[in-house]
């Protein structure tokens, strides 16, 4: 033992017997009314905070599942009002077809294959198809 | 082991065991007085077991250990919300006027748990059970359930902080 470890040896036995004077005695301890036992979760108490977990469980899953279902079943949609020139075009084509449907059947067929787009382009439906003849139909 | 001389041999020990109780529950006296309570309870009614693998005393210090960490975890949230100095004072106040030895002893005691506060609390009980209570650095190892050579390198590197804080701590006093 080193002159240090001397010096801890007495400051340990200082402490020792400071300790001594203030423990209380053994019949004082013995004595003592005993320690309350820990309070242990009864049954129910297991059951409620079991149903509460699943409950938690079940509303976290479908939650979940509803915001990935939404995710990838239902893309953000792209909502644009159609365009004026867009409306002109369409009106353009239905009185294009409906003069077309008062034709007689062979020249409507021709003019509907081989008449010019709107726009003012050539069709691009080969020259073959727009000379196709239809058979007149013969009224009873 | 019969439950009388169980009895006497811990009465015996109390001293050493309440001096062991205070280091782990960290000087608080009102918790290492349960803890005892409640190792003393488990010992005398046999829910805690001596097989006699091991010396009485080395033992007894592990399950007073043993019922401290349990009674720490349990009381953690209880013990933050009392105040430890209103209690050590209420303690010391019934207490008779103090022996010139015993100034000198406390002033001694008070110097050394202030210098083990420092340490880690590993090192605290295997320089406690070494020199304080004269267990074998294997005993101690077996009390704290680590390897002997953990204990020995605890062992070393407690006592050369803690001589350091002591030098430095009295190089600082006037």
């Amino acid at each position: 033992m080193t002159d240090g470890d001397h010096e801890l040896q007495q400051m340990f036995e200082a402490q020792r017997l400071a300790d001594a004077r203030r423990a209380p005695s053994f019949s004082e301890i013995e004595a003592a009314p005993p320690p309350r036992p820990p309070q242990s979760p009864t049954p129910t108490h297991r059951w409620a905070a079991l149903v509460a977990a699943m409950l938690a469980l079940a509303v976290g899953g479908g939650l979940l599942w509803i915001s990935f279902d939404r995710d990838v079943s239902e893309p953000p949609r792209l909502v644009q009002a159609p365009s004026p020139e867009l409306h002109q075009l369409n009106d353009t084509c239905d009185a294009v077809l409906h003069a077309i449907r008062q034709l007689p059947p062979s020249t409507s067929a021709a003019a509907e294959l081989d008449m010019p787009w709107p726009d003012g382009t050539e069709s691009l439906l080969p020259i073959e198809l727009a000379s196709y003849h239809r058979p007149e139909r013969t009224l009873p | 082991m019969e439950h009388g001389s169980i009895r006497q041999q811990l009465a015996r020990m109390h001293a050493a065991a309440f001096g062991w109780a205070i280091v782990c529950c960290r000087r608080d006296e009102e918790l290492a007085r349960d803890v005892l309570q409640q190792a003393y309870c488990r010992i005398l009614a046999g829910e805690a077991k001596f097989a006699g693998r091991s010396d009485f005393r080395t033992w007894v210090f592990g399950v007073i250990r043993h019922v401290t960490l349990e009674e720490i975890g349990r009381q953690t949230r209880h013990r933050l919300n009392l105040s430890s100095f209103g209690r050590h004072v209420a303690h010391t106040n019934g207490r008779p006027r103090p022996h010139q030895d015993w100034v000198e002893q406390d002033e001694l005691a008070d110097r050394l748990h202030d210098a083990l506060a420092r340490l880690s609390s590993r090192q605290r009980e295997v320089l406690h059970l070494t020199f304080y209570q004269q267990l074998t650095i294997e005993q101690a190892a077996s009390v704290l359930q680590i390897s002997v050579g953990s204990a020995r390198t605890h062992f070393e590197r407690g006592k050369s902080a803690l001589h350091r804080i002591l030098s430095a701590s009295s190089e600082c006093q006037p």
